[in-house]
C-alpha cells in the first residue's frame, strides 16, 4: 500500500505522535490507572492482536475490541484513569509481530494512533453515558453499545481514509464495505463488557478464567475447520480415484455437484442440506470404482451382459453412501432406479436424489461420452421436459432450467467442458444410449435441433 | 411425551419459580430455581471431545450451585434437575437412563461437597484463596467421579496432550460463573447475571466441539466407506480394510507409536487398496497385478488432495522391503512395515483367528527382508493377548 508514500508517512506520524502526546498529557494531568489491570489488559491486547482468527473475510478487530471494551469498563469504575487506561491498552494493539519483525514503523505508528484514538473515543462516550456510580448490569450492557459504536466509527473512518488514499477507490465506496465487516464484532464488544463488569466485581482472577474457554473454543473451532478440509480431501480422493480410472468422465462429478447446487439454491434449501446435496452429487458415481477399466473405456455400445455389469455400480454407490451417516438419507441419489420420479411417490421423500438425477442426466447429455457426442443445450432441456413426470421431478427440471437461464450459462454442443478430440481415440457417434437411462437420443436430437434463428432466441419453447 | 416438550416444560417451571421467588424477595430460592433450570438445559448439551468421555455443560452450573444456599437445598435442586433431564432422555433404555442419572448426581454432589468442605475449612470462606481452592477441589472431585466408570473399564486412559481441553473449558467457565455469582472478599459479585453471561464462551466452546465431533464422525465414516470400494468390487476379501485398521491400531500401540501416528496409520490401513480398482483388470489384460503399481497409484490419488500426504507416504512405502531401523528409516517406512505385516497377516488367515498360528508360521518363514522382525514379534504378542482375552 504505497501510492502516496510520503502522505502516508505524514498521516502515520501525526496519528502515532498525537496518541503518545495525549497519553503524556493525561498522565501529567493526574490520571493514574491501576498498574495491575493495565499490565494484564495490555498483555491481552498484544496477544489478541497477534492471534486473531480469520472468520469469513477479516474480523481481525474482534478480540482487540473485546479487550478494549473490557478496559473501558474496568477503568471507568476505578475513576482515576478512565481515559489514560483504555488509551494505553488500545495503543498496545499496534504491537503486531509481523510488522515489528519487518520494522514497518509507519504501519506501527499508524495502528498505534488508530487503536489509541478508537479506545479513547469509546472511553469518552462510556464516561459520558454511564456515570461511575451506576451498577445495574443490564443498564451497563446497554451503555456499552454507544461506546462500541464510537470505537468502530473512529476505527473505520481512519482505516477507510488510508485505504482510499492508497487505492483507486473513493472513500464513499470503501467506508460501507469496512462498516459491514465491522457489524459482526459487536458480540465481542458485549463479551468485553461482561469481562469488565466481572473484573470490577470479582478481581483480576477472572481474566485467565475468562480467556481459557474462549481460547479453547477458538482452538477447537480451528481444528474443526482443518478437519473439514480433510473431509473434503477424502471425498476428492475418491473422485480422483474415479477419474484416474475413467478419463472420459473427467470433471463429471464436479459439474453435477455445481448443477445440483444451482437447483438447491433455486429451491431454497438450507446451507446444511446444500452441503449434503453437494457431497451426494460428488459421490453419486462412486460405485464406478468397481467396474473393470476395459468396460468403462469401451467405445461404442456395450453388450447386454456388459451393460448389466456396469449398472451394478449403482448398488455399490448406494452401499457406500449409506455408510456415511449424514449422507444416508440421500443415498438413493446414486441409484437410477430409485430416483426415477413417479407421480405417485410419497411427497415426504427428500428431494435431493431427484436433483442429482436431473443434474446427472443434464451433464451426461451435454458432454461428449465414449458412446455419443455432446448434445446441444436445447435438446437437453427439451429431453428433460419431455421426461418430466415420468422420469424427472417436474419442480427440479424447471428449477435447473431457470437457474441456467438466470446465469446465462450454456453447455452442450459447442460449449463442452472437455475437448473431445483430445480424450477420445475414436470419434464418438452422434447419438446413442446414455448411462443416465435416457434411451436413444439420436432421433430426438435430429427432431429437436433448433434452427439458427431459434438458437439465437436462446432455447426451445 | 415428546422429550423436548418435557425438558422445555421443566425449564419453564424452573424459570417461573425463579422469577416468582425473586419477586417475593427470596434470592436463594430464585437462584436455586434458575440454576436448576440451567442444569436441565446443560444436560442436553454435551461436550464430546475425541476419544474421551462426554461432559455435560450442566457441570459448570454445579460449581455455581455450590455457592448457593444449604447443602440440602442444593442437593434437592440437583436431584430434581437431573430427574427432569433423565425423564427427557427417552431415547435411552430405562436402565441406561437410570445409571446415567445416578452417575451424574453422584458427580455433581461430590463437587458440591468437596467445595463446601475445602471452603469451610478457611477462617474467611469468602476470601479469594478459600473460594478458588474450594472451586478447584469441587471441580476435581466432580471430574474424578465422572471419569470413574471409564477408569474402571480401562477405557480412554491415554490422553493426548491437548486432550483435556474440554474439561478445562468446562471447569474454567464454571469457576468464572461461580466467582462472578458470589464475588470474592468484599466484592459482592453480579448474581445470576454471571452464569447467564458467561455461559456464552462455554456455548461457543460447546458449538465448536459439536461441529468438530460431527465432522470427525463423517470423516471417519467417509474413510471407512472409501475402503469398501475394492471390497465391493470383489478385489479384496470382505472386511479386510476394517480388520487391518483394527489390527494396526492395536499393533502400533504395542510398538509404541504416538496417537497422532496411529491415526495416520489407521487411515492408511483403510485406504491401502484404494489404487487397486484403478489399475487394469488382471483378467482382461492377462498379467498379474503389480503391488508396487497399486501402491503407486493409490498414493498418487491420496497425495493429489494435499491433505492426506502422511497417509499417502505410508501407502507408498507399504510394498517396500523393510530396512534395519538402525539407519535412516523414516517414520512413514516404519509405519508402513506395521501396515504390511497386518495386511499380510489378514490375507494369510482370511480374517479367521483360528488360522493365527499358521499365518504367523508362514510369515516367520518368509525371506528375512520381507517383514520387520520387531513388528512380527509385536504381532505375536498382540495375538497372544487377544487369544488370552478370548479364552
Amino acid at each position: 500500500m504505497a501510492r502516496h508514500p510520503s502522505l502516508f508517512t505524514i498521516i502515520a506520524t501525526v496519528a502515532g505522535v498525537s496518541a503518545v502526546g495525549v497519553a503524556v498529557a493525561l498522565a501529567l494531568g493526574g490520571q493514574q490507572p491501576g498498574v495491575l489491570p493495565l499490565v494484564l489488559l495490555a498483555a491481552l491486547a498484544v496477544f489478541s492482536e497477534n492471534s486473531s482468527v480469520e472468520l469469513q473475510g477479516g474480523t481481525s478487530a474482534s478480540a482487540g475490541l473485546m479487550v478494549v471494551t473490557a478496559s473501558v469498563v474496568i477503568f471507568a469504575s476505578d475513576g482515576s484513569g478512565w481515559a489514560l487506561g483504555p488509551l494505553l491498552v488500545g495503543m498496545c494493539g499496534c504491537l503486531y509481530l509481523p510488522h515489528l519483525r519487518r520494522l514497518e514503523w509507519r504501519k506501527i505508528l499508524f495502528n498505534c494512533g488508530m487503536h489509541g484514538c478508537s479506545a479513547l473515543a469509546a472511553a469518552g462516550v462510556f464516561a459520558l453515558v454511564a456515570p461511575a456510580s451506576l451498577s445495574s448490569v443490564p443498564v451497563l450492557l446497554l451503555m456499552a453499545f454507544p461506546a462500541a459504536i464510537a470505537f468502530s466509527t473512529v476505527n473505520i473512518t481512519m482505516l477507510a481514509g488510508v485505504v482510499a488514499l492508497n487505492s483507486d477507490r473513493s472513500l464513499r465506496k470503501v467506508l460501507p464495505e469496512l462498516a459491514r465487516g465491522h457489524l459482526q464484532v459487536y458480540p465481542f464488544a458485549i463479551l468485553g463488557v461482561f469481562l469488565g463488569l466481572l473484573y470490577r466485581d470479582a478481581g483480576p482472577i477472572v481474566v485467565p478464567l475468562f480467556f481459557a474457554p474462549v481460547l479453547i473454543a477458538r482452538e477447537t473451532f480451528q481444528s474443526y475447520i482443518s478437519l473439514e478440509d480433510a473431509q473434503e480431501a477424502a471425498v476428492k480422493t475418491l473422485i480422483g480415484a474415479l477419474e484416474a480410472k475413467d478419463g472420459y468422465t473427467a470433471g463429471h462429478a464436479g459439474r453435477v455437484a455445481v448443477y445440483a447446487r444451482y437447483v438447491g439454491e433455486e429451491l431454497g434449501l438450507n446451507p446444511r442440506r446444500l452441503e449434503r446435496l453437494r457431497f451426494a452429487a460428488l459421490m453419486h458415481d462412486v460405485g464406478k470404482l468397481v467396474v473393470p477399466n476395459h468396460l468403462l473405456n469401451k467405445p461404442g455400445k456395450l453388450t447386454a451382459e456388459e451393460y448389466a455389469q456396469v449398472r451394478r455400480h449403482e448398488a455399490v454407490s448406494v452401499a457406500i453412501l449409506t455408510r456415511i451417516e449424514f449422507l444416508a438419507p440421500v443415498a438413493p441419489s446414486a441409484s437410477g432406479e430409485f430416483n426415477r420420479y413417479e407421480p405417485e411417490d410419497a411427497t415426504d421423500r427428500p428431494i435431493e436424489p431427484y436433483i442429482v438425477a436431473v443434474a446427472d442426466a443434464y451433464d451426461a447429455m451435454t458432454s461428449t461420452r465414449a458412446y455419443r457426442r455432446a448434445l446441444s443445450q436445447e435438446v437437453a432441456f427439451a429431453e428433460l421436459r419431455a421426461k418430466t413426470g415420468e422420469q424427472f421431478h417436474p419442480v427440479v427440471v424447471e428449477a435447473l432450467i431457470t437457474a441456467f437461464e438466470r446465469r446465462g450459462e450454456r453447455h452442450g454442443a459447442g460449449y463442452e467442458a472437455d475437448d473431445a478430440a483430445e480424450i477420445f481415440p475414436i470419434s464418438p457417434p452422434e447419438g446413442g444410449t446414455g448411462s443416465a437411462g435416457l434411451g436413444d437420443l439420436a432421433t430426438a436430437a435430429a427432431e429437436l435441433t433448433p434452427s439458427p434463428a431459434e438458437r439465437a432466441r436462446g432455447g426451445v419453447a | 411425551m415428546n422429550r423436548r416438550v418435557f425438558a422445555t416444560a421443566g425449564v419453564a417451571v424452573a424459570a417461573g419459580a425463579s422469577v416468582a421467588a425473586g419477586v417475593a424477595g427470596n434470592e436463594t430460592v430464585a437462584a436455586l430455581a434458575a440454576l436448576g433450570g440451567a442444569m436441565v438445559l446443560g444436560e442436553a448439551l454435551e461436550l464430546r471431545p475425541a476419544d474421551r468421555p462426554v461432559l455435560p455443560v450442566s457441570f459448570a452450573f454445579v460449581l455455581v450451585l455450590a455457592r448457593v444456599g444449604s447443602v440440602a437445598e442444593v442437593a434437592l435442586t440437583i436431584v430434581l434437575a437431573e430427574l427432569v433431564a433423565a425423564l427427557a432422555r427417552v431415547n435411552l433404555a430405562a436402565s441406561a437412563s437410570a445409571a446415567r442419572f445416578a452417575h451424574r448426581i453422584s458427580a455433581a454432589l461430590a463437587g458440591v461437597l468437596a467445595y463446601r468442605w475445602v471452603d469451610g475449612a478457611f477462617h474467611d470462606p469468602r476470601s479469594t484463596t478459600a473460594v478458588l481452592l474450594g472451586l478447584v477441589a469441587g471441580s476435581a472431585a466432580m471430574l474424578a467421579v465422572h471419569a470413574l466408570p471409564d477408569v474402571i473399564r480401562r477405557r480412554h486412559t491415554d490422553v493426548a496432550p491437548t486432550g483435556r481441553s474440554a474439561e478445562i473449558a468446562l471447569i474454567t467457565s464454571g469457576m468464572l460463573m461461580a466467582v462472578g455469582y458470589g464475588g470474592l472478599d468484599d466484592r459482592l459479585g453480579m448474581g445470576l447475571w454471571a452464569p447467564l453471561l458467561f455461559a456464552i464462551p462455554l456455548l461457543a466452546a460447546w458449538y465448536s466441539f459439536e461441529r468438530l465431533d460431527s465432522t470427525r464422525r463423517t470423516y471417519n465414516q467417509t474413510i471407512r466407506a472409501l475402503s469398501l470400494a475394492p471390497e465391493l468390487g470383489g478385489q479384496v476379501r470382505r472386511g479386510h480394510g476394517a480388520r487391518v485398521a483394527d489390527l494396526v491400531v492395536t499393533l502400533g500401540r504395542e510398538l509404541g507409536f504416538s496417537l497422532d501416528e496411529l491415526e495416520a496409520l489407521e487411515a492408511a490401513a483403510l485406504l491401502h487398496h484404494i489404487g487397486l480398482p484403478c489399475v487394469d483388470d488382471p483378467i482382461a489384460t492377462g498379467r498379474p497385478t503389480d503391488p508396487l503399481e497399486v501402491a503407486e497409484v493409490g498414493s498418487r490419488i491420496l497425495r493429489s488432495t494435499g491433505e492426506l500426504d502422511r497417509v499417502a507416504d505410508i501407502v507408498a512405502a507399504e510394498p517396500l522391503p523393510y530396512r534395519s531401523p538402525i539407519g535412516d528409516a523414516s517414520i512413514a517406512l516404519r509405519l508402513a512395515q506395521v501396515l504390511k505385516v497386518a495386511s499380510a497377516y489378514d490375507e494369510l488367515t482370511s480374517g479367521d483367528p483360528g488360522n493365527a498360528d499358521a499365518g504367523l508360521a508362514v510369515m516367520y518363514s518368509a525371506p528375512g527382508y520381507v517383514y520387520d522382525p520387531f513388528v512380527l514379534l509385536g504381532l505375536e504378542r498382540v495375538l497372544t493377548s487377544r487369544s488370552a482375552t478370548l479364552a
